[in-house]
Formats: structure tokens, sequence, C-alpha cells
């Protein structure tokens, strides 16, 4: 599947705020002391190269609220924006509808041809991504 | 590292600890602290060039070649050392599937195991769970990012990522612990 064909499934867009935030979560066993690593950006074939996130309107605390009542572990919540995901070459897309998570927005590794290539991807993100609320 | 009485060592973990001379079923550590040993487990070479376990027998610590396995009433007194390793698999071991997430995969043993084979890491490299179950260990030299991730099913993917340029380069193999330790000094898989 590529992000074009993603897009296609009813109910998906694609974001096109570039300044919007979106927020990850990130597993403390993925940190490297205070620093998240790549793989905490990195989805798997698994998850169809679609990385999770939340829309900024969740708030970061509150997503990493709702992510620890699933209940999930997570160091705490890092905003990455629209505009460095594109720069990732991950686009991102809200599918809210398609996953029937309310608020759910997906970064589109689905076009990146190897496994080097969306680690890389995924690097970028790592580097632009900005610790908005960490677990106390 | 302590061993706490009462919990079961994975045979791979002294697998690794001496070089691939024990293998066989788990290690079982009874109530008393020590070792109930299996007589399915070849003792070639007790404490040599221990990383990560101190294998001995009795309250003698063995440094020579025992070369036939006690008997099977006779007991092991273990310990664990070295520089964490052996800890860092314990914890991965401890992920269930989904816990880094929705579809997120627990590490499977053979990843645990040949990353124990390493014995150690370099202070400067980590080692992390990927979502799919790997075991990714990077590093960063100035402006190059290297990542050696050791996958289920034997395989290894190595991959250098230049940070500035871009310039990146990658490969999939069949999983070598020599192959990872060279890449691990040299940042190269290539023979030189």
């Amino acid at each position: 599947m590529t992000t074009d064909e993603y897009l296609a499934i009813d109910g998906n867009t694609l974001i096109d705020d570039p300044d919007e935030t979106l927020l990850r979560q990130v597993h403390p066993l993925q940190m490297d002391g205070d620093e998240p690593t790549t793989a905490a950006f990195l989805p798997s074939q698994n998850h169809n190269f679609l990385l999770s996130t939340k829309r900024e309107r969740v708030g970061p605390r509150e997503a990493c609220e709702a992510h620890q009542q699933i209940p999930l572990e997570t160091a705490g919540t890092w905003g990455v924006r629209v505009s460095d995901a594109a720069d990732a070459s991950t686009p991102a897309i809200d599918d809210a509808a398609h996953t029937g998570q309310v608020d759910h927005a997906s970064l589109s590794f689905l076009d990146l041809p190897t496994p080097g290539r969306r680690r890389q991807s995924a690097r970028k993100l790592r580097d632009a991504a900005r610790c908005l609320y960490r677990v106390p | 590292m302590s061993l706490t009485p009462g919990a079961v060592l994975p045979a791979i973990m002294i697998v690794a600890g001496v070089a691939g001379s024990l293998s066989g079923a788990p290690v079982v550590i009874p109530r008393g602290g020590e070792v109930a040993y299996n007589r399915e487990f070849r003792i070639a070479q007790a404490t040599k060039d221990l990383d990560i376990l101190r294998v001995s027998l009795g309250s003698a610590v063995s440094s020579t070649p025992l070369g036939v396995p006690p008997a099977a009433h006779e007991t092991l007194d273990v310990s664990a050392e070295g520089d964490g390793l052996v800890a860092k698999v314990a914890e991965l071991r401890s992920l269930a599937d989904g816990a880094l997430g929705p579809g997120s995969r627990r590490v499977p043993e053979d990843v645990l195991a040949h990353l124990l084979e390493l014995g150690s890491l370099p202070s400067t490299a980590h080692a992390v769970p990927t979502f799919d179950g790997a075991v990714s260990i990077g590093w960063r030299r100035g402006d190059v990012e290297f990542t050696a991730e050791i996958q289920a099913g034997d395989r290894l993917f190595l991959c250098v990522d230049n940070t500035v340029t871009d310039d990146l380069r990658e490969t999939e193999t069949s999983f070598d612990v020599r192959i990872l330790e060279r890449f691990l000094a040299t940042g190269a898989w290539d023979q030189e």
C-alpha cells in the first residue's frame, strides 16, 4: 500500500496545517537516558508502517494520561510538527475514522522503499521531536 | 546483579557467558540460592573470560576446563557480573506482546540469545526493543548514526546513516556474531 492508497480509504485525510504539532507517546524502554531513540518513531510492518500519534488538540498531558489508562507505559509526550513530518517524508494523515480512535493521526512511512530509509525518516522525526510532557 | 533464589535462569544466559560451552535446558535456582545442576550441560570452560556469569562448582571457583559434566546431584553457585547486558536482557524479556503499543511483539528468545552472544555492549551504544520484536543497537560517531538490529529468525540488519548528507548504507544478512562485533568495532560490515 502507498500513502495515496491509504488516503483513498474513506475518511482518511491529509493534515495540511504545517504548524500543528502531533503528539507521540514514547515507551520508557525506547529511551536512551532522557532522550527518545529512533526506534520510538519507527513503525513496524505489523502496524502497516503507520506511526500512531494524537492530534494537538488533545493536549500533551491528556494524551499521556489517556495512554496510561489503556494501560500502556509511557515516558511522556513528544511533539512532532506536521511540517517536520513532511520533511521526513512521512506525511501526516487524519485516520481517526478509519482506526476508530478519536483524534488519531498517523505518520505514513508507506512510501519509503527500504528499512534503512524508514529508519532514516524515524531519525529525522526523533531529532525534530520536542518533549512536551514528561511522566513525573 | 544477583540472581534471586527461585528464579529460572534460561540456558541461553549461561551459553553466552561461557562462550557457548554450556547448552541444554534451563537452570533452576532453588530457594537455597544454589543452582540445581542439569546433567545435560557440558562445562568445557567454566570461569575463563566470563563477562556475564561466573560459574563455580561448590565453593571452589573452577578456572580449569572440566571436560566432563559433574554428577547430576552436584550443585553450582552462580552469580552474575558484567556490564548490565544480562539486566538489559531481563528487562527486554519482561515485555509482553502489546507492551509497546497495540500490535507490538515481544522480543523472542532467539533475539535475546544473540544479544547475549556479544557479552557486552560499547558504553556509547544503547539497546532498545522495536515494535516488531527486534532489538536495535544504536550509537553515534560524529555526524553518523549506526544501527544494528537483531531480528527474529536469525536475521541481522545493519545501517549507517549520515545525518548531514543523508547518505545511507544498509544491509540485511543472516545473524553472525562476528559480523555484528566487527560492525560495533568499526562501523563496517565488509571485510577490510
